[in-house]
């Protein structure tokens, strides 16, 4: 019909091409900016250095169209791109189709360039601070990393690829992706992995200007616990979904995806801790660096490994050809990075004296190496297939790996966390010494405890106190401030200031107390699971872990994209329906529906493994402790990280015993 | 007919990207630029 031609051929100009060309305008100005950026900062010409950073945000701007512009597409269901083909169908709800933006490699990589756009740009006009020449060589940085993924978008990945048959219907989204969590885990985590170029840029560009004093640590660290607290929601939704959706029990299984996306985070924890090394003593300046470079190079090699599928993972349906752009874009960041730190070792000296072992800076330090310990063997565990295939035969790690050769350093790391916050900067003291007391008492207690109610599992006998510990010294922490409140008069407008001035401190305690509540749960749920295979009939009952369970028949329900074959089952008054949902669709592949009862104490995991012809069901019960903990300790640490976060900043000056280079750069 | 819509992208983006360039010095230089 002509409407139908008429509106098909309006949707294909103004959605294919000016979503295509927004893309290439981004693109130029993108290669513009930086060029541009790096030029007028090495000659400080202050207004083409406003040119250049100007059109970064024109270059966010564009991406932002472009961005506009397929959500247009999704939302309308508008098939002649292959994109909106691909990875929608008319019966997907609206919402998983408005999530399809980054359900599929070209959307993804567009959203990412998208979230490098808005929070470079926040980051470029929050650098007032720092002066014309760093800023104008992180907008450079920032621009190049831009310019690579719309080189990426526009010639080998675009999503505004016009099929050259509109079909009626798409293809629909992967099954395993047709979940309440893809509406909010993977946005979450992509934008943690792209805001880890905003502090990377501005390292490296403090890196090329010559500016090693704690400037660029003040304007980097809030960016840096942006992407932190990004990463840390991102990777405990991704639990969340894992454990809700995928029914195998569990919500971390050391896949490598999730592992690449955990590397960047122990780097960016390791980097948050040891940059108030620099802010206060003028120490680790160089290892600062290395650190803030270490987690994007991190982030670049997991974008690799998850979309090239060079080790076997469960996220296969990221896979792709665009791989080998990101070896070659990681390269490049490499070189760069080692090139760039090499080039400014010599002006990297550390300005404050060195202190003894046993003091905060020393806590830091330790801290700092264990957290390395870790990625290091995250990274071989991750890299073992691919290292011992080139060499031979392929070998991969289980679990037990992960959990035998990171344990030990996790229980350090547990062990500094009780004491660190305790200990003073410079020299610890008698005072110190005896602070140790609480946290040592309530370890001591909460062992005595698990002993008594006969728990032999060394892990758990050593972590669980541990994270006890952590707790009494936050506790001892936000007491010592009670203390101090009221010995200032009281009142809510003092304890309301007094929150203010040290929410950096407060928030990194509730930081802290989160963890440690992740890690009780952690720990319980994994060393405390029941499981049990049953096979009952209708009315037949079963008990695991004292919690008992009735079978009361199976029926098939037929949804709008699936059908659905459901087995009620009762726990107490609660009716829980576990199900295997089949996608007509899509060759008939089936995905299992889990049953939870969610509970503090504990979580009633339900798994229908299917329905035999005898008329009787076979299900997989699971009882996981405490796994409520986790998800709980992790919005306590959300709320640390917002806590700690807001506001303007008070400066935290380094110590000066050094020459410091002036506002417009050294070099 | 890429190129002509991002052609005219980047024509429409240029007052926005070259503004520093194209105001006068009675305008006032932003003061974060020194």
């Amino acid at each position: 019909m002509p409407v139908t031609l008429l509106d098909n051929l309006i949707y294909v100009v103004i959605l294919a091409f000016i979503g295509s060309g927004a893309l290439l305008a981004g693109l130029v100005m993108a290669v513009f900016s930086a060029l541009l950026s790096f030029w007028a900062g090495s000659t400080d010409n202050s207004v083409m250095i406003q040119v250049g950073r100007r059109a970064f945000y024109a270059t966010a701007a564009m991406i932002f169209i472009a961005s506009a512009l397929l959500e247009t597409a999704l939302v309308t269901h508008d098939f002649s791109l292959a994109y909106v083909t691909e990875h929608t169908d008319l019966s997907t709800p609206i919402a998983l189709v408005a999530a399809g933006f980054y359900g599929g490699q070209e959307g993804s990589l567009l959203y990412w360039a998208l979230i490098l756009g808005i929070l470079g740009s926040a980051s470029l006009l929050a650098s007032a601070r720092l002066g014309p020449r760093l800023a104008a060589y992180a907008a450079g940085i920032m621009a190049s990393i831009a310019s690579f993924f719309l080189v990426v978008l526009v010639l080998v990945a675009s999503p505004f690829d016009v099929l050259a048959i509109t079909p009626p219907d798409g293809l629909g989204l992967n099954p395993v992706l047709r979940d309440g969590g893809m509406l909010i885990h993977p946005p979450v985590v992509l934008a943690g992995f792209a805001a880890f170029a905003i502090p990377f840029s501005f390292a490296a560009a403090a890196l090329l200007a010559g500016r090693f004093d704690a400037a660029w640590i003040a304007h980097t660290r809030r960016f840096a616990l942006v992407a932190w607290g990004l990463q840390s929601t991102g990777l405990l939704l991704g639990m969340w979904w894992a454990y809700h959706v995928l029914g195998w029990g569990g919500y971390w299984g050391w896949d490598p995806v999730e592992n690449v996306a955990f590397m960047p985070w122990l780097a960016t924890t390791a980097y948050l801790h040891s940059s108030q090394v620099q802010e206060r003593r003028g120490r680790l300046r160089a290892w600062n660096f290395g650190l803030v470079i270490l987690a994007f190079l991190l982030v670049v090699f997991g974008t690799f490994i998850v979309r090239s599928g060079i080790v076997p993972s469960v996220h296969t349906f990221a896979v792709s050809a665009i791989g080998p752009w990101f070896l070659g874009f990681l390269g490049v960041c490499l070189v760069f990075s080692i090139g760039l730190l090499a080039l400014r070792s010599g002006g990297l000296h550390n300005t404050g004296e060195p202190a003894p072992a046993v003091s905060r800076e020393g806590a830091f330090a330790l801290q700092n190496l264990l957290l390395i310990g870790v990625i290091a063997v995250v990274f071989w565990g991750t890299m073992l297939p691919l290292v011992s295939g080139l060499v031979g035969q392929e070998r991969v790690v289980n679990a037990s790996y992960y959990e035998r050769a990171s344990g030990p350093l996790f229980a350090a790391i547990l062990a500094l966390m009780a004491a660190g916050p305790l200990i003073p900067w410079r020299h610890a003291g008698a005072p110190f010494w005896r602070s140790l007391t609480w946290p040592a008492a309530a370890s001591a207690l909460v062992l005595a405890i698990l002993l008594a109610a006969g728990v032999r599992g060394l892990p758990a006998l050593i972590g669980v106190p541990l994270a006890a510990a952590v707790v009494s010294t936050v506790v001892y922490e936000y007491a010592r401030g009670i203390g101090r409140w009221r010995r200032a008069g009281g009142g809510w407008p003092r304890a309301v200031a007094l929150l203010a001035r040290r929410r950096r401190r407060y928030g990194a305690y509730l930081a802290h107390l989160g963890l440690a509540v992740v890690v009780v749960g952690l720990a319980a749920s994994h060393f405390w699971q029941q499981e049990k295979d049953v096979t009952l009939q209708a009315g037949q009952q079963v008990t695991v872990a004292g919690y008992t369970l009735i079978y009361s028949g199976a029926e098939t329900r037929e949804l709008a994209d699936h059908s659905e074959l459901v087995a009620a089952m009762t726990l107490g008054g609660q009716t829980l329906e576990p199900a295997r949902a089949t996608y007509a669709g899509l060759g008939g592949q089936s995905l299992t529906h889990v049953a939870i009862s969610s509970s503090p104490v504990a979580d009633v995991y339900v798994v229908l493994a299917g329905t035999n012809s005898d008329g009787s069901a076979s299900f997989r019960i699971f009882v996981n402790p405490l796994v409520t903990w986790i998800w709980a300790g992790g919005a306590i640490i959300i709320v640390g990280v917002i806590l700690g976060n807001t506001g303007r900043r008070r400066q935290v000056a380094e110590p000066v015993t050094a020459s410091v280079p002036s506002a417009v750069g050294a070099s | 007919m890429t190129l002509i819509v991002a052609t005219l992208l980047l024509f429409a983006a240029g007052p926005f990207v070259l503004w520093p360039l194209i105001k006068t010095p009675e305008d006032g230089v932003e003061v974060e630029s020194r």
